[in-house]
């Protein structure tokens, strides 16, 4: 996945090695299956072919589909995995570009994108693409599901009590009968430093992080987020920096993380505030250059969740 | 004679504390060719020390030796070969302890209008550097030259080459304080007693193996070379900017040559607080001549 994970668990020294080795086998499957960066996964090649036929597709890559239409219908068209195009024509994706793309080239990569060009047969673990060159990338949910994941396994298992993370996204559980949490942090964005914006309580649910400040580029004096908004076909050019979503899987709050970073704090807040058991934090430059802050309605609570221990998750 | 012979046990004792010193230093601290050629050398030393030391004392020593010492010798000498190779978690842990991540071969040649690099970091893998001077380049000016691999993220992974003093070259000092900066946060996973850390995507590694070799990673990533003349000035700078020049290197669609392309002149953004590169304008003259052209090479 080209990442780092990392998970603790309450197990036995004994089961830790067996725990380790299911849960590689688990993200090895899921890249073999997903990555756009391995030529030969099951998503590599789909992209690759050409056909408009229903294909077979692991349940992996039906559940993420499935899951990413759920949040680009929630967010308006804000989340879209079938994006790849547009990465492409602004030199974010794999290979780099000189200079910006004119109108009339992104308007002829907007025609070849869209999530409703992707058929679903969630039943039959089938996919079927409306025209040939449509392409699909996950990576937007991706991590977040690979959390659940390795989540579903560990609760599987019974455990009760773990925290998993991979790239920033986490999902922790502890047991009901006890008043424990999980401490986390969520990243200061600014390029070239890494200090904690604030820390809250976890309990039993999923936090994901999306953010312009890691990726981004430069033309012209002006700064250019790698953040494309599907509806225009450009990069988005709000202020807001960071977008932390805290859901009850990590891969709804991955999902609703991009797509508030691709709608802005504002519609990004009405968005959150619309969908139940979910909570957001935004982070932005105001007009006068100060970094300022916005939470959901019942985000305020969360960082008193820290001293009275408790945020409870649905899932 | 008793002299000598004191001589030399000094000499072994000392050469041989010098070589666990070394190797100690060579098994924590990330390779370097200083450290192993030490090491090297002593041991050189202090076979030849045996051999003066059995020659001296043969008498001594043959009238010490049974087959029992000997016996003992060879086993404790046996097991310590064989749990090195067998590895069990509690040696395997103590190795884990070592920083040094192999040897990497690295060759620098500088002539008078080309510098040439060399980094093989494995075996089946060599990625050389030719940088070609332009008109503005001149030895006597001696104008500051760095180059570094950066992840798709834009991360510095490792820096392949860099003056003693990098003054001049604002924009890779400011990519290894960002890097040494991430690599602490890494380190320290609990920091600020957390148990994790929410963000976009960070750094997955600190081992450049990890992004350069192909059988490690199919993700892009990036050299990138900074340049700079000290008091370069012309009617627009007092000292023109460093320049960059950069170029993808895609494991996953291997070339063999590459071109470097100019990135751009580099700039601090006040309000970002960070170093970025600006596409060069007419205000720029000598510092873009400084190079006339960089070729990669990679075997892999």
């Amino acid at each position: 996945m080209g990442t780092r994970y990392l998970f603790k668990c309450a197990v036995s020294p004994e089961r830790v090695v067996e725990i380790q080795a299911h849960v590689e086998a688990l993200l090895e499957q899921f890249d073999i299956e997903l990555s756009n960066w391995n030529p030969d996964s099951w998503v590599s090649r789909f992209n690759q072919s050409e056909s408009v036929q229903w294909q077979d597709a692991p349940r992996s890559v039906v559940r993420i589909l499935e899951a990413s239409k759920t949040v680009h219908t929630l967010s308006g068209g804000a989340f879209d995995v079938t994006l790849s195009p547009l990465i492409d024509l602004w030199g974010f994706g794999s290979k780099n570009r000189a200079g910006l793309p004119d109108q009339t080239e992104i308007e002829e990569q907007m025609q070849t994108i869209g999530m409703d060009q992707l058929e679903l047969d969630v039943s039959g673990l089938r996919i079927r693409k409306a025209h040939s060159r449509l392409r699909i990338n996950c990576s937007a949910i991706a991590k977040g599901y690979a959390v659940d994941l390795i989540a579903e396994y560990l609760s599987s298992q019974g455990i009760e009590r773990y925290l998993v993370e991979i790239g920033g996204e986490i999902r922790a559980a502890q047991p009901e009968s006890t008043e424990d949490h999980w401490t986390v942090g969520i990243r200061k964005p600014r390029a070239g430093q890494a200090q904690l914006q604030t820390k809250l309580a976890l309990r039993n649910g999923a936090m994901a992080t999306s953010g312009d400040y890691i990726k981004f580029t430069e033309a012209d004096g002006v700064r250019y987020s790698h953040v494309i908004d599907p509806l225009t076909g450009s990069p988005v050019q709000h202020q807001l920096h960071s977008v932390t979503v805290i859901a009850a899987t990590c891969s709804t709050a991955d999902a609703l993380a991009t797509a508030c970073l691709v709608l802005g704090a504002e519609a990004g807040r009405r968005l959150i505030d619309e969908i139940e058991g979910v909570e957001a934090y935004f982070v932005e430059t105001a007009d006068d250059g100060d970094i300022q802050i916005h939470r959901t309605s019942d985000f305020s609570s969360l960082r008193s969740w820290l001293s009275q221990g408790v945020f409870k998750g649905t899932g | 004679m008793k002299g000598l012979r004191r001589t030399l046990n000094l000499t072994m004792l000392m050469t041989f504390a010098v070589m666990v010193v070394s190797g100690l230093l060579a098994f924590f601290l990330p390779f370097s060719i200083k450290i192993t050629g030490l090491h090297a050398l002593m041991g050189f030393m202090f076979l030849w020390m045996i051999v003066a030391h059995i020659r001296n004392s043969f008498g001594g020593l043959k009238r010490g030796f049974n087959p029992w010492t000997l016996l003992i010798a060879a086993a404790l000498t046996g097991l310590l070969t064989a749990l090195f190779i067998w590895q069990p978690a509690p040696v395997k842990a103590i190795l884990n302890l070592s920083q040094n991540k192999g040897a990497s071969l690295e060759t620098f040649e500088l002539k008078v209008d080309t510098f040439s690099y060399l980094y093989a970091p494995s075996e089946n893998y060599q990625l050389k550097l030719d940088i070609k001077f332009g008109d503005s380049f001149s030895q006597a000016s001696r104008p500051m030259l760095a180059f570094w691999i950066e992840n798709g993220s834009g991360y510095h992974v490792k820096t392949l080459f860099a003056p003693e003093v990098g003054g001049s070259l604002p924009y890779w000092q400011w990519k290894v304080a960002e890097y040494e900066q991430a690599k602490r946060d890494a380190e320290a996973n609990e920091i600020e007693g957390v148990d994790a850390v929410t963000s976009a995507t960070p750094n997955a590694s600190f081992d450049p193996r990890d992004y350069i070799l192909p059988e490690r990673n199919t993700e892009p990533f990036f050299l990138v070379v900074e340049v700079d003349a000290v008091g370069d000035s012309n009617e627009h700078y007092a000292d023109q900017p460093s320049m960059l020049y950069r170029v993808e290197i895609d494991n996953a669609y291997p070339s063999y040559f590459q071109v470097l392309d100019i990135d751009g002149y580099t700039k601090y953004d006040e309000d970002e607080e960070i170093w970025e590169a600006y596409y060069p304008d007419e205000r720029l003259t000598t510092s873009l001549s400084l190079i006339d052209s960089s070729l990669l090479t990679i075997e892999r």
